[in-house]
């Protein structure tokens, strides 16, 4: 039992391994390998997300199929029973739908765009259990920066890049603190704010001026004032509107038209050279 | 030799992929840390050199995927190695599942008071949060450790029987 730590040969290569992985990280040498090993993952963990939504979507149904009635409770068993005999059939049908959507979408709106698989619901150094962010196959090697905006098969916004690596990029969702984006509201000239995420939960939108007459409902959209984001977009509808008389503010709480739960592929708008 | 390794660094790589996808994505998943309890259980079977190999692997991957700080989990894997070492040699006398349970408890609680110093500006909801990953990933160690005995005999208690000479 006299090994030590440095006399152990095997000990000791490992420590010189873990020193010199850091030092080609950092001189850009070991960033082939990053890329390839992060290429041969990606696919693989695109696959286990695919099937842990799947089973967390079933399970939000059985949750909530419990607060109805029995007869309810009896369609959605048989329901149930039905998708489980079909489960394969319907996730290759889903995944094709999906797809059509984004054709049909980008074509109808003349955007450049990017898909990505969804490779994990949380970022590893996520310390919360809210779910908030996304890690997406795609990198700066795809084209995909810093800031651009990602959408669901409809076009609604899910939220925008806030960090990225070669062949990953970091999303956080639209109910993240750190996605903030210049949003207005639909049909009324001249309301514009600065939407961004609380607590994990929902989106607030502030600076927009107590004269403005606002109501529950009203759809919320991008601005297009950022450069790289489209306006139009649509992030959700008003579901609150906090207006105290004291404040020079008003704010909305709008909950997101999108279900952010549940993302299996997702889009990024890349901009052309001109930008909006 | 090789081959055998080979295909270890695959499986362990598809249990990296399933926990940082599959896992994560089922409902309350972020509580379940199935590749360090599984390390744990490679610490106590197979050794500390052994050990190392994977606990250096599981940090590169994990570096591979963070977006912060290249290295940080690499060098924890290896001090939360240290410690579970330190604690099987110097501390724990058996292989029982009362070791396990230390063991993986000082494993997630190193992992996540890491996590907390470098990532997080407040601690706010940390010791509920931490009480349920503990919970959660006690419930691991329990299905591997008996799933372990079934199939080998390297967890079961030895008991010295008395020669009749």
């Amino acid at each position: 039992m006299k090994q030590t730590w440095l006399k152990n040969k095997r000990l000791t290569t490992s420590a010189v391994i873990f020193g010199l992985l850091i030092f080609f990280h950092w001189t850009g040498l070991l960033s082939p390998i990053e890329s390839l090993l992060a290429n041969f993952i990606s696919p693989l963990a695109a696959k286990f997300n695919f099937f842990g939504t799947n089973i967390s979507q079933s399970y939000d149904r059985a949750i909530d199929s419990r607060d109805l009635g029995g007869l309810l409770k009896q369609t959605e068993d048989d329901n149930a029973k039905l998708l489980e005999d079909n489960a394969r059939l319907h996730e290759v049908e889903a995944e094709n739908k999906t797809l059509r959507d984004y054709l049909k979408f980008f074509t109808d709106n003349h955007y450049d765009y990017q898909m990505a698989n969804v490779v994990s619901r949380e970022v590893i150094s996520q310390v919360t259990s809210e779910r908030n962010k996304l890690i997406i196959d795609k990198g700066f090697k795809d084209g995909l920066r810093d800031g651009l905006v990602v959408v669901d098969s409809r076009g609604l916004v899910v939220g925008r890049i806030t960090t990225i690596k070669e062949s990953l990029s970091e999303v956080s969702l639209l109910v993240d603190k750190n996605c903030r984006l210049a949003v207005s509201i639909q049909n009324e000239e001249g309301v514009a704010g600065i939407a961004s995420g609380e607590a994990g939960l929902t989106v607030k939108v502030g600076f927009i001026p107590q004269t403005k007459s606002l109501d529950e409902g009203q759809l919320v959209v991008t601005a297009g004032l950022e450069n790289d984001i489209p306006g139009g977009l649509v992030i959700g509808r008003v579901s609150q509107i906090d207006k105290a008389s004291n404040e020079l503010w008003q704010e909305v709480i709008v909950e997101p038209a999108t279900d952010l739960d549940n993302l299996k592929i997702v889009s990024v708008i890349v901009p052309p050279i001109h930008s909006w | 030799m090789n081959f055998k390794l080979v295909l270890g660094i695959l499986a362990f790589v598809s249990l990296f992929a399933l926990q940082l996808s599959f896992i994560k994505a089922l409902p309350n998943g972020s509580y379940f840390y199935l590749s360090l309890v599984v390390l744990v259980f490679i610490v106590v079977l197979f050794g500390l050199e052994k050990a190392l190999f994977w606990f250096l692997l599981n940090g590169f991957l994990l570096d591979l995927f963070a977006f912060k700080y290249f290295g940080f989990y690499t060098l924890l894997f290896v001090i939360i190695l240290g410690v579970v070492y330190f604690l099987l040699s110097s501390v724990l006398t058996n292989r029982s599942l009362y070791a396990f349970l230390l063991l993986v408890a000082t494993a997630v609680i190193l992992y996540d008071v890491a996590n907390y110093l470098v990532f997080s500006l407040s601690w706010h909801g940390f010791f509920s949060q931490e009480l349920k990953r503990l919970l959660a990933n006690f419930a691991i160690t329990i299905i591997i450790f008996y799933s372990i005995s079934l199939l080998s005999y390297r967890l079961r208690p030895v008991f010295l029987v008395r020669g009749k000479n």
